[in-house]
């Protein structure tokens, strides 16, 4: 039972007090929020990968290119040993082993390969600053991705650089223009 | 507003839909603020563990036997969600204080008139001045109309202790709103 002070107190201290505007599209956005999956954020699957798919297209410009491509460089780059991510690291010294192209031994009065050869020039100093950039920044994923597109760079460059040269035989070749004129 | 039936609601709810939820909350918060509010006593932080515990039930709907009970259920969930906060901020200090009557019947509000605007303001400022303890207890038995048991459970004390506390609480709000007339 209580009292006539309790009574009064108890409607006195009744009140109906909100929120302020705007919460019911705030909970909302909450319970969205709530509800969403945790995303992975763990992103070193795809080193494996990359490293695969690099080497799949490196075998196939060795083979094409044999004679443009020198076999056994293996020169390490100082940086390279300050990283510790084993799937980069093997990347790079595969690249490195079978990827690099010795522009010297081709035609270097061809315009069209001194700009191949500038340009590799320019994505190797890059690659070098990034890998200085990731050794004092392990775990910045923007510089791993950005040594990624370096390596797909490059790839894409000797890509183009075989089918220069392979064109640039056929046209050397005589038997190509008997075939055609047969 | 049409209220959609509570049945329908916490069956979408136990499905984890959003529309549900968010259809849930809109037809209980009313009711659920207000005692979250005079727990804490600021607007932003109500809503925030408000809606904090509605989020956390929700993940326990399956918890629910009966759809009819949700809003006494969310009630008390965010309550003592408060309740929680409000301990948080008060493990410094002591929950109830040793208190001592030295209320003087002489001086004791009027009991028998109807309350004035200026004996409201004095009560509702006493009440602030209230330990934290005490003002729980109040606004758990009072208020939300509470028993003894239903507030020593909650705040996980005694019937006894949660009897003694309130009948305290309620000399100490006398005694601050003598002083403050």
């Amino acid at each position: 039972m209580k009292t006539h002070w309790e009574e009064e107190l108890k409607r006195a201290m009744s009140d109906q007090s909100e929120p302020f505007p705007g919460h019911e599209e705030r909970f909302e956005m909450r319970l969205m929020q709530a509800q969403k999956p945790k995303g992975r954020t763990i992103t070193l699957p795809r080193w494996p990968w990359m490293a695969a798919a690099a080497a799949v297209v490196v075998g196939l410009i060795v083979t094409l290119v044999t004679s443009e491509i020198h076999k056994a460089n293996h020169m390490a780059d100082d940086s390279l040993k300050d990283l510790h991510i084993p799937e980069i690291a093997a990347a790079e010294t595969y690249y490195k082993k079978y990827a690099t192209v010795d522009f010297n031994s081709l035609n270097t009065n061809d315009p069209r390969i001194q700009q191949f050869a500038r340009e590799m020039k320019r994505l190797e100093d890059e690659y070098a600053k990034l890998s200085q950039l990731l050794a004092q920044n392990y775990n910045n994923e923007r510089i791993a991705q950005a040594m990624v597109e370096n390596f797909q760079f490059r790839l894409k460059i000797m890509e183009q650089l075989r089918k220069y040269i392979e064109i640039q035989n056929q046209l050397k070749n005589p038997n190509n223009e008997q075939q055609i004129a047969s | 507003m049409q209220l959609q039936p509570w049945d329908e609601i916490i069956a979408g709810c136990r499905n984890r839909s959003v529309a549900a939820q968010s259809t849930a909350y809109r037809q209980s918060w009313r009711v659920v603020f207000p005692a979250v509010y005079g727990l804490l006593r600021n607007r932003e932080e109500a809503e925030d563990v408000m809606q904090d515990g509605y989020v956390k039930a929700f993940a326990r709907i399956d918890e629910l036997r009966e759809a009819e009970r949700f809003v006494p259920w969310m009630k008390s969930i965010c309550m003592r969600h408060a309740l929680d906060k409000l301990r948080a901020k008060q493990r410094q200090n002591k929950w109830f204080p040793d208190f001592e009557a030295h209320t003087h019947s002489e001086h004791a509000p009027d009991e028998t008139v109807e309350w004035q605007s200026e004996q409201l303001t004095r009560v509702k400022a006493a009440m602030d001045q209230l330990p934290e303890g005490y003002r729980v207890v109040i606004r758990l038995y009072l208020l939300e109309d509470m028993s003894h048991e239903d507030v020593a459970e909650m705040l996980g004390i005694t019937p006894g202790t949660a009897r003694s506390q309130y009948s305290r609480a309620m000399k100490k709000l006398k005694q601050t709103v003598t002083e403050l007339t």
